[in-house]
Parts: C-alpha cells; structure tokens; sequence
C-alpha cells in the first residue's frame, strides 16, 4: 500500500505539513511518496522523513522530486544510530603549519570521506570552516557528492554573517549552535578537526 | 502552550493559525524562515534573526487561541 503526498507547487512548509500528517495517519505498514518542484522542499520532506524515523529514497521524473518514505523498524533504527558519525570542521585548513600543506590536507581528507562512504551522516562547518561548504572552494565537489548521498552538510549561520559568505553557501544549509550541539552529542560518533 | 524549545514545523503543525505570524517575520526579513529554519527551536530562530523571542511566541499564542476559539 502506498500513500501519494503530492506538494507540487505548494511553498514551504505545506509540503512538510502535508507529509507529517500522513507520517502521524500511518501505523508503518505502508510507504508514503511525496512529489515536490522544489529543492528546498525535497530538503525538508528528507529532513522530515529522518527526524520521524523514516528512509528514503529520492527519484526525479520530469523536473518532479518523488521522495518515497518507508518506516524503519526498531532494528533497523537502532543499528543506523549506532553507526551514526558526526564530523566538526573548525577550520579551512587540516591542521596547524604550513597554509598550502593545511589545503592539501584538508582536500584529501574530505576526498577520503566522499569515498568511504557509510556511515558518516553530518558535517557541520564552523568558523573559517565555511570556507569550504562556499563559492570558490577546493572541495565543493566533494561535498555535492556527499551531499547526494544522504550526508547532511550544514554551515554556522553566524561565522557565515562573519565572513560576509552567508550568499555564497554553495552547498549544504545554514545551522546554528543549537542544532550543531545537538547533532554532535546525539552521534555515536563525533570527529573534530 | 507555546514554549521556545518547540520546533517551527511542529507549532505550524499544531496551530496553522501560526503560519501567518511566520509569514509576516518572513516579509520583515526578507527571507524564508519556514523554508530554512523549519527544523529549528523558537529559541534558535529568534536568535538568528535577532527577533524578541517573548514577542513571538506572544503572537504565535495569539493567534493559536484565536483557531481554537473559532
């Protein structure tokens, strides 16, 4: 059985609304799909689908997002946060030293991340961190990659005001200390760099 | 009945009376606090945005009792 959400052309939020209404109707035993037009819908209806203890899958037919939800079950759950890992980049470069040797590091660290792929779920830029989630970064390849994949790229709004970046975000969303907490201390595992 | 802990998505989805105080902190700012702050406390927004967090919640309560009473 599956239930059809179809949010084409509705503005945020009625596309998560919709969705969460048929989540909080649903006992687990069918799929729901939601269609979206939108990115940013399709970026929350996924944020949705996480946050209620749903997988899914993304399909894209004709400029359309079909975003296909299915419950996970308590093992399903339990394993996936056991494996859940969080990674905080304080920083543009890899280390103290040598700036040019801090670029490499830090593009071979992340071309490494993207891939592992796995079990690695977000990654939250701070301070000069953000650098690497704009405009003119060495890795935004990368990190579109991953992105892709599932994984959640999320830069701090605030050091984005700081360094005047906050228009050239080229991939990932804006967080702020609250969530970034709250996402480090809720991983299994947590990396800081 | 509102508390800043609470999420946006889940005071829309309770009063979607509230969608409209929302969408007129949207016009203010100039930008889609619903599209980019769904997943975020009260608390969070309000800091963000620099708005008066009592404020808020003052007028998202307003216009929750207002659905209720209707």
């Amino acid at each position: 059985m599956e239930k059809i959400v179809d949010a084409r052309g509705l503005n945020c939020p009625q596309p998560v609304i919709l969705t969460k209404r048929a989540m909080d109707e649903n006992d687990g035993s069918y799929k729901i799909t939601t269609i979206v037009n939108q990115k940013v819908a399709l970026e929350n209806v996924s944020k949705l689908a996480v946050s209620q203890g749903y997988e899914y899958e993304v399909e894209e037919k004709g400029g359309d997002f079909y975003i296909h939800m299915y419950k996970m079950t308590t093992a399903s759950v339990e394993s996936k946060e056991k494996k859940e890992i969080a990674i905080l980049i304080k920083s543009r470069l890899f280390g103290e030293g040598e700036e040019e040797l801090g670029q490499i590091l830090m593009k071979s660290f992340l071309y490494t991340l993207m891939e592992m792929k796995g079990d690695i779920k977000h990654i939250i830029f701070m301070n000069s961190g953000v650098f690497l989630a704009c405009e003119g970064s060495p890795v935004l390849e990368h990190l579109k990659v991953m992105e892709e994949e599932g994984v959640n790229i999320l830069s701090c709004g605030t050091c984005l005001d700081y360094y005047q970046m906050k228009d050239k975000l080229k991939v990932g969303s804006v967080t702020n200390m609250y969530t970034a907490v709250e996402i480090l201390t809720s991983a299994h595992k947590s990396l800081t760099l | 009945m509102i508390e800043k802990e609470m999420l946006v998505v889940d005071v829309i989805d309770k009063y979607p009376e509230t969608e409209k105080v929302f969408r007129s902190y949207e016009e203010k700012v100039g930008s889609c606090i619903m599209c980019s702050h769904l997943f975020n406390t009260l608390e969070a927004v309000s800091k963000d945005y620099n708005f008066d967090l009592e404020e808020l919640i003052r007028k998202l309560e307003k216009a929750a009792l207002k659905e209720e009473e209707e």
